[in-house]
């Protein structure tokens, strides 16, 4: 097996011509077909990109979504989008309302996986955003409570992970960025992923960001998926001494590079933050990316933090392949 | 007689067309389309707006809507040495983001940094209208201490500052100084340094200082809470119902701000419910010590689900005040 393979998050910029249509379709000045070929000619060059820069597990770089709760609510019945709120200084965003018992009506991320996957031979991940944060950033006027919409969000998400199993994804992303923002509900987040992965075949990983890991690790190693795809570089690999404390026993994907910072790291940065994450983890665990999404970064700048991260591994492999092996019995 | 209030904060733009659109100036201001001085006139309208909504709603006790702040905290550091606004992080369990300071050297506050808004909604409406404050407690919790490396040192800089900041609102007249601190619950450890630097604070002011909780719970820290030395306190008893009896059981000596809407959550609460609860709370307190209001800010709610939770408020303590009124006339 490859050691130190390289991924990414998810969301990839959306290129100039994307965001001008996005704003044209908003306004209908342009239809859904038009949108979607658009959407389908940035897929193209997010897969392109990767290729090129020889990463390893790649995605589709959601071109199609706009937020990644919006993206789904606005599929699945019972679900509303609200007025504008406020993300933060003068940014609004309208946010998902469940407005009553939530169905999902159709594939929701399934036909652009298979666009992705038809354009590559690499594996590319199918993502969708877990019921724990779905809940966490809605607005709930139907469920009595908040573990029932959790609960709720977990049956659908399980339809469209089965979906696009059958379609032949062979890794299955499921985000829980919101997961440390309430420690104490992590057991029901976990009972609610049991529900979306339980059973599958394909590997399943699930991204946190924004987290105030030490509040819920080493509990958090209860989620049942089988990599963890964590932030390192934005706190200055904190999370390696929690590690150190409590053994990490899953696969991690490891971010290297910041992702909302516009400067791009240097390759020595970035294998030195490999160097010390295999201090506490085996290389065999190990996976390396960007610490999230690369949506806020410009094309240049999510293709040159790749490139290093790219670089980086491909030098530590290099160094990992020289080193003798340690004596199994001593 | 039983009276409402908001907590603070109040969404500054809408899905409606309004008479000044905010966050439109904002980026007219930003491509240098208009000139500092029409930005501060439309916020000046803003502000008139917010405090004409809030009185044709029926609210008691007004405030200005915090329209000029990006965060709780921001605004204050802005006004002090030694810290400056940092990077963006995410907000409690909110799905939205603040600026966390930076404290780069020693505390000290430079000029008052919410009087001029205050005036500006003291000066449009014959009601009183409160000032509200960031708690030390909270500022220090969210803050990246580069400076003293110690909170204590670190909260009562702060205490300092705020103090100062209190001094000039009490000399623009407000009759509640509301010190926020929505950390406080998750800080038991930090009970009784809150209370000296609320000591700090309210050193020598005249006027009424209040502490307002929200997010976490309080229930751990309720008897240390209730013996603050402040004349009025905020209690969440919408999310968290169970802080009612907590309350009513062991009341503080003075007045209590039942948080009984939910400010989170888009589903509009029955009158009638909300009668009940404040019944409860006048039929325990009497009604002169009991104040309705939102849990929290409103600014996490549309503009129009704002206005009809307003609304609703006004109308239960209406309703409540109403039955009390035909009680005494018996
Ligand atoms: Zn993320």
């Amino acid at each position: 097996m490859k050691l130190l393979q390289t991924t990414s998050v998810g969301s990839f910029p959306k290129p100039d011509y994307l965001v001008s249509a996005r704003n044209l379709y908003a306004k209908s000045q342009l239809s859904r077909e038009e949108l979607g070929e658009l959407e389908k000619k940035a897929t193209r060059e997010v897969i392109a990109l990767q290729e090129r820069l020889g990463l390893d597990i790649l995605v589709d770089g959601e071109m199609e979504r706009g937020d990644m709760t919006a993206f789904f609510a606005e599929q699945l019945e019972g679900m509303g989008i609200s007025g504008l709120v406020r993300s933060y200084g003068n940014r609004y965003y309208r946010k998902p309302i469940v407005v009553g018992p939530i169905r999902r009506v159709k594939p929701m991320t399934v036909p652009m996986y298979q666009f992705a996957q038809s354009l590559t031979e690499k594996p590319v991940k199918g993502m969708l955003t877990g019921p724990y944060t779905m809940t966490d950033w809605s607005f709930n006027e139907h469920y009595p409570s908040r573990r029932d919409t959790i609960l709720a969000f977990a049956q659908v998400i399980r339809e469209e992970a089965e979906d696009l199993q059958r379609a032949g994804a062979r890794y299955i992303q499921i985000d829980e960025p919101a997961l440390s923002t309430r420690p104490d509900e992590l057991p029901v987040a976990i009972e609610a992923m049991h529900i979306v992965t339980d059973g599958l075949k394909a590997k399943t990983i699930s991204h946190m960001c924004y987290g105030d890991f030490d509040t819920i690790y080493p509990g958090l190693l209860e989620l049942p998926v089988q990599q963890l795809d964590l932030e390192a570089a934005n706190n200055d690999f904190a999370l390696i001494e929690l590690i150190r404390k409590h053994p990490f026993t899953k696969e991690i994907a490891l971010g290297v590079v910041d992702s909302h910072d516009h400067r791009i790291e240097t390759k020595d940065e970035v294998v030195a933050g490999i160097h010390r994450a295999l201090e506490v983890l085996r290389p065999e665990q190990v996976w390396i990316d960007p610490d999230c999404g690369l949506k806020t970064r410009s094309w240049q700048e999510a293709e040159r933090k790749l490139a290093v991260i790219v670089e980086a591994a491909n030098q530590v492999r290099e160094e990992l392949s020289k080193k003798p092996k340690p004596a199994k019995a001593r | 007689m039983l009276r409402s209030t908001l907590a603070g904060s109040y969404p500054r733009v809408s899905d409606a067309p309004l008479p000044v659109n905010l966050r439109q100036m904002l980026h007219k201001h930003d491509r240098r389309e208009i000139s500092d001085a029409e930005l501060e006139h439309a916020y000046e309208a803003t502000i008139t707006r917010i405090v004409n909504e809030q009185e044709s709603a029926g609210i008691d006790l007004l405030t200005d809507g915090q329209i000029r702040w990006d965060d709780l905290l921001t605004p204050i550091t802005r006004q002090l040495d030694g810290a400056k606004p940092g990077g963006l992080l995410r907000y409690f369990d909110n799905n939205v983001y603040y600026r966390h300071p930076v404290i780069q050297g020693p505390i000290r506050w430079r000029g008052p940094a919410t009087v001029d808004d205050y005036r500006t909604a003291a000066g449009a409406t014959r009601r009183p209208v409160k000032a509200v404050l960031p708690g030390p407690i909270t500022y220090a919790v969210l803050a990246e201490d580069r400076a003293y490396k110690n909170f204590e040192m670190l909260a009562r800089a702060v205490s300092e500052a705020l103090h100062q900041e209190a001094l000039a609102l009490q000399e623009a007249g407000a009759p509640l100084i509301q010190i926020d601190e929505p950390a406080l619950g998750g800080q038991p450890a930090r009970l009784a340094l809150a209370r000296a630097c609320m000591e700090t604070i309210a050193r020598g002011l005249k006027t009424k200082v209040g502490i307002a909780t929200y997010f976490k719970p309080v229930q751990e820290i309720w008897t240390g809470l209730r013996a603050f030395p402040v004349q009025v306190w905020q209690v969440d008893v919408a999310d968290r119902p169970a802080q009612l009896d907590m309350v009513l059981n062991a009341p503080p000596d003075g007045e209590v701000v039942f948080g009984c809407m939910d400010a989170r959550n888009t589903r509009l609460e029955e009158r009638d419910t909300l009668a009940r609860t404040l019944e409860r709370a006048t039929d325990r307190l009497g009604a002169d010590r009991v104040w309705a209001s939102p849990n929290a800010g409103l600014e996490f709610l549309p503009h129009a689900t704002a206005q009809k939770k307003m609304a609703r408020l006004a109308e239960a303590v209406g309703a409540v005040n109403g039955r009390t009124a035909g009680t005494a006339a018996r």
